[in-house]
């Protein structure tokens, strides 16, 4: 506008100056002007986010696992609930005009969704905006039931979804849940993301994936392997048109590369790094603020307690005896990571278990290197053993397995570590190569932690549905199911707690701490809302994240 | 004290008592319902608390995790989360002691793991499935409730501070203490306010009371209600009018009194001045009370010594009565002293004329007296002394009575006194009678009357000592005069008498009609009958200087009197020739002299007349007692 401004100020003064050089040097002024002008419009109000990842995973929201893919598909789609940005586990409506309460319609429960009316379905390559309704709604939620479309089929078992009216949705289930348990399935993560269904149907399942239609406040605008994804404010969104004209999505997996770049202003905002020293870096750097926020990722050590000498109990309790939870978490600049004592992180979640709480139950496993010692003799293995872990290159991963070779060590545990691909080093894991798995996950609930993580079903490779449970327990199987089938939030937490005292009690794992997420941006950037804690595992842009000239 | 403290010191305690018995009541019974209530719920507290750690324990079984220690403690602590939700009013709780006294679970933090199994009433407690109890615990009150939960060893303890379970009933003390002082002081300030009004016709009654005890009977009280107050001023009025118009007859009854009788009225200062001198005998003394008012009792009555020696006594302090003599007249006297004046009051009451009387009937008395005197020698004693004492009328009547009758007469008399001069016969005759008489008073006869020479003389009435008595001591009184009449007779011979006398004398008992016969001008008191005439014809009968006895008298003394029979004699009004006897002498007297022997015990008589006893009967009598003395001996 102020451009604008001047030039039309410049064509008052031409009239002004009719004589000839003068017209001459002003037509030079006003090229010069016009072009200085041009400049400024070129530099777009494009936030410029530089994340650690090689490339787009996935751009299906159904299909989403990596934390970067989970931060695209959070700001192109919505769910019916979201967590409230920045604040999780808070949850708002989203789509749906409120959040709704369970009733019993024919001995089945019902959710009514009364959608709102204003959610304009971005333009996807094959389809036109469109306005999204109960149609779109139901299409996503039976898609994300869909095994064959979805990786999150599992969560979605025995819901129905239908169709009242065009903006109403009945949401229902045989077995009643609980609204811990529904609410994430249909909030703005995961499986509960809405899709437009024209664009999926015009476009395919593939196509969708590697250009994804949604109704959040920025659209998919185009993606360049390896390098970037740019995305674009959405002018209809429901909320407002959004203050950023877009949003650059850089693939920096280089530390060095990311910080480089907000240090030197081509970037706005970069994951962070959790050490020590590149906190003490940034420190007195007054134009880089770095925020740590939730939720933590929960690093746990599982235990093949089917495999020796870990079929043991002795020696699992030694091998927890024998780490110490304070030097994992040295590793970490202050206030990164904190100490978990459940595998459900009770910071975040209902359902976890305190320190007072294991302490009290002597279940926290303090750092005791002679009753470690002592189990393992007793346990036959006071002259240790051997293991051979596979760990990614990631920070989380390789620094707490390098800490965890060390530490027991001291135990004449010899661990040997094969340093691979992240990638690779989950596809492994999950082939049970590891008779010690760290792993570092963020789950939605607690259920979901423990049905994923410790159900008998969820057992890698030999699991009716494989998927990471690693210590190949199955003694909470009727807990985790209890508590899910259970009706109050109370009896569900209660039933959570009590299957991981057990678990505990085994040392099937050990839960070391959860990490919280670390990102720098320029001081420039404002998101917009405050930052606790995000589902979505970045600090969440919205249509009101802005940069401040 | 007025009568309103009077009343509200008699309603005030008693309001203050009901208010405090009322609030009492009120609060024991609010009390025990609380208790009773708060039992109740701290029970259902308790079972609830109780079902949360049995919920957890089944569920623990249920699951395999009641022999994981963690598990157990986990539920375990799951379950005092619970019980720590249940609602206890705002300061009761739920908590958790083990079976051996320690604390496993306690709203307030510090007492977690406390060892309590040494208090008295969790020792009590012990060993019970569940109950409830009131205890104390670091100085506060608790009611509670437990519960015994036998899977985990827990007592589940639910209590509340006695405090809240009976926060409002202590209240109620208060607030009804307060109610009691408040409505007290209301009810006071009603009850003054209410008596003041209801006392202010009183309080002018009491005044009007007042005054008419002044003196000032004309007092009158407005009435101004018609309630009782009212009703009582009326009254008052009404007795006030009365009184007026009573003590105006009084006065003039007392005026007319005083100056009707002959009376006077007087009283005195302490100093002897006289105050009051009234009294219609002020003109029997020719005094004028206007004339000695105000002046010293001495000088107007320096004259009347009796009269001042009173008074003096009086001043002195002693009542006194007394007799004194006024101007020619005589006054009976009372004065007393005035205690409050310390002088002296009194009345002196004209009494000449009465004593004048007196002295008439003193005298009259006087001559009666030697009259009757002579007229009891006309009269037997007996009969003198029922007449004049008054015990028998003296009018014509008569009655049956069984009398012994007895008659005397000299036999010859006229034959033998004929020579004698008429001064002479009389001396004789009198002396004859005198002796007689005397002897006949002597053994308490009635005598008749003496015709002549002869003498009537009865026992029996007006006194008798018994029909036999009567019988025997009229014998007596006949061997008495017959001896008498022997020792008379050597004096009538040395007086020229040419023969003794010789004295006759019968003797009978029956009944017989006595009484005054005669006229009521003249009337003898006298027996007539058959009975009478036989006793004069046994007289006529009997041998010189011999008594003859009729059988019925014999019968009566035959074991005293030795008697022999005579012929029978027959008579005029007797169907039956009479049997007689004649008087031989008194047992006692005859045995003394030696002329009988008489023995008479209840086993032994015996009887001899030793002057009889001669010849054969005599031979005969010896051989009897000899016989009798060998056998007694024997």
């Amino acid at each position: 506008v102020n451009n604008l401004r001047k030039a039309k100020r410049s064509d008052h003064s031409a009239a002004k100056f009719r004589s000839g050089w003068v017209r001459v040097a002003f037509a030079v002024f006003v090229l010069v002007m016009g072009l200085a002008s041009r400049e400024t419009i070129a530099e777009p109000n494009i936030l410029k986010f530089g994340i650690d990842a090689a490339d787009l995973g996935t751009g299906d929201p159904h299909r989403v696992a990596s934390r970067n893919d989970r931060a695209i598909a959070d700001m192109l789609f919505n769910g019916l609930l979201r967590y409230k940005p920045g604040e999780a586990p808070a949850i708002e409506p989203d789509l749906a005009l409120n959040i709704p309460l369970a009733k019993i319609v024919d001995r089945k429960q019902v959710w009514t969704f009364y959608l709102r009316q204003d959610a304009i379905c971005h333009a996807g390559p094959k389809s036109e905006s469109y306005r999204m309704t109960a149609d779109d709604v139901v299409f996503s939620l039976r898609r994300a039931a869909d095994p064959k479309r979805s990786a999150y089929a599992g969560d979605y078992r025995g819901m129905g979804v239908e169709q009242v009216d065009d903006f109403t949705v009945n949401v229902t289930f045989d077995k009643p849940l609980s609204s811990i348990l529904f609410f994430p399935k249909i909030s703005d993560y995961a499986g509960g993301f809405i899709v437009c269904r024209r664009a999926v149907e015009a476009m395919g399942d593939a196509a969708f994936a590697a250009h994804p239609v949604g109704t959040g406040p920025f659209r998919f605008a185009g993606h360049v392997t390896g390098k970037s994804v740019r995305l674009i404010a959405h002018e209809k969104y429901f909320r407002g048109q959004p203050q950023l004209d877009g949003i650059d999505v850089r693939y920096l997996p280089s530390f060095k590369a990311r910080d480089a770049g907000l240090r030197n202003g081509s970037l706005d905002i970069i994951f962070g790094s959790e050490t020590p020293k590149w906190f003490e870096s940034v420190k007195n750097d007054k134009t880089i603020q770095v925020d740590v926020f939730g939720v933590g990722q929960v690093i746990t050590m599982h235990f093949n307690t089917t495999r020796k000498p870990l079929d043991d109990q002795r020696v699992r309790r030694a091998l927890v005896y024998g780490v110490d939870r304070g030097v994992f978490r040295s590793l970490f600049a202050a206030g990164v990571v904190e100490n978990v004592y459940s595998p459900v992180p009770v910071a975040f979640l209902p359902g976890g278990l305190t320190q007072k709480e294991v302490t009290r139950l002597s279940l926290d496993y303090g750092y005791d290197r002679a009753k470690a010692k002592a189990l393992l003799v007793e346990a036959g293995y006071g002259d240790g053993f051997s293991l051979k872990l596979v760990t990614s290159q990631r920070g989380h991963y390789l620094t707490n397995y390098e800490s965890l070779r060390d530490q027991l060590a001291a135990l004449k545990i010899d661990i040997k570590l094969e340093v691979v691909e992240h990638r690779k080093m989950h596809k492994r894991i999950r082939q049970d190569e590891n008779a010690i798995v760290i792993y570092v996950a963020w789950r939605p609930n607690a259920d979901v932690f423990l049905t994923r993580f410790f159900h008998s079903e969820s057992t890698v490779v030999s699991g009716a549905s494989p998927d990471t449970n690693f210590s190949h327990y199955d003694k909470i199987d009727r807990l985790i199911e209890a508590a899910r089938g259970a009706h109050s939030p109370k009896d569900q937490v209660r039933f959570w707690k009590q299957a991981q005292v057990k678990l505990l009690e085994d040392a099937a794992a050990y839960p070391l701490h959860y990490v919280n997420l670390v990102y720098a941006r320029r001081r420039q950037v404002d998101y917009g809302h405050n930052l606790t804690a995000t589902m979505a595992l970045y600090p969440q842009f919205t249509e009101q994240t802005r940069l401040i000239k | 004290m007025k009568i309103y403290g009077k009343i509200l010191l008699a309603t005030l305690p008693l309001v203050l008592l009901g208010f405090l018995v009322a609030g009492g009541i009120t609060y024991y019974l609010s009390r025990a319902a609380l208790t009773d209530i708060a039992e109740q719920w701290l029970e259902t507290r308790g079972l609830e608390a109780v079902s949360l750690a049995r919920e957890q324990a089944e569920y623990l079984k249920e699951y395999d995790l009641d022999t994981i220690t963690a598990s157990v403690k986990q539920a375990q602590l799951d379950a005092t989360v619970a019980m720590s939700n249940i609602n206890v009013g705002d300061e009761g709780f739920v908590y958790v002691v083990d079976g051996n006294g320690t604390i496993v679970d306690h709203p307030e933090p510090s007492l977690v793991n406390v060892d309590i199994g040494k208090e008295r009433w969790f020792e009590w407690m012990s060993g019970k499935p569940s109950g409830w109890l009131s205890y104390t615990f670091d100085g506060v009150g608790y009611l509670a409730s437990f519960q015994y939960f036998k899977d985990w060893n827990w007592y589940v303890v639910v209590a509340d501070p006695e405090s809240e379970v009976y926060g409002a009933t202590n209240q109620l003390g208060g607030y009804v203490l307060i109610l009691g002082i408040v409505g007290s002081i209301l009810i006071a300030l009603v009850l003054m306010i209410f008596t003041r009004r209801v006392t202010a016709p009183l309080v002018a009654l009491v005044a009007s009371a007042e005054d008419v005890g002044r003196g000032k009977l004309d007092t009158k009280i407005e009435i101004t209600t018609r309630d009782e107050i009212g009703v009582l001023a009326g009254a008052f009025n009404q007795m006030t009018e009365q009184l007026r118009a009573f003590y105006g007859r009084l006065e003039e009854r007392l005026t007319s009194v005083v100056s009707n009788s002959p009376i006077l009225l007087f009283s005195l200062d302490s100093e002897g001045r006289i105050d009051l001198f009234e009294g219609k005998s002020l003109d029997v003394i020719k005094l004028n009370s206007a004339d000695i008012i105000g002046r010293d009792v001495a000088d107007v009555f320096a004259e009347a010594p009796e009269f001042l020696d009173a008074i003096e006594t009086a001043l002195s302090g002693r009542t006194v009565n007394a007799v004194a003599g006024l101007d020619n007249f005589v006054f009976e006297i009372w004065c007393a002293p005035t205690e409050k004046t310390g002088g002296a009051i009194g009345v002196a009451t004209d009494v000449t004329k009465r004593i004048q009387a007196e002295e008439r009937l003193r005298k009259q008395n006087k001559t009666l007296k030697g009259l009757s005197n002579q007229l009891s020698k006309y009269l037997s004693p007996q009969v003198y002394s029922q007449i004049f004492s008054g015990e028998q009328a003296v009018e014509i009547s008569s009655k049956r009575k069984k009398l012994t009758v007895f008659f005397s007469d000299i036999a010859d008399f006229t034959k033998i006194t004929e020579s004698l001069e008429s001064e002479e016969l009389t001396d004789l005759l009198n002396r004859h009678l005198t002796e007689m008489s005397d002897i006949a008073l002597q053994y308490g006869a009635t005598i008749d009357k003496y015709v002549g020479d002869a003498i009537m003389i009865f026992f029996g009435d007006p006194e008798s000592r018994g029909i036999k008595e009567d019988a025997v001591t009229c014998v007596k009184m006949a061997i008495t005069m017959q001896r008498r009449m022997r020792e008379l007779q050597s004096e009538w011979l040395d007086m020229g008498l040419e023969r003794p006398f010789e004295l006759r004398i019968g003797i009978n008992t029956g009944f017989c009609t006595v009484g005054n016969f005669g006229s009521e001008t003249r009337m003898d008191y006298t027996i007539i009958g058959n009975e009478v005439n036989l006793a004069d014809r046994l007289q006529e009968n009997a041998e010189l200087g011999s008594i003859l006895l009729a059988h019925e008298t014999h019968a009566l003394v035959k074991d005293v009197v030795l008697a022999e029979e005579r012929e029978p004699i027959t008579m005029k009004g007797f169907a039956r020739p009479i049997r007689t006897y004649s008087v031989t002498g008194i047992y006692d007297d005859l045995a003394a002299e030696g002329r009988i022997i008489r023995h008479q015990t209840q086993s032994a008589q015996a009887f001899v007349d030793l002057g009889s006893l001669v010849g054969d009967d005599r031979e005969e009598a010896i051989n009897v007692f000899e016989e009798i003395l060998t056998k007694l001996k024997s």
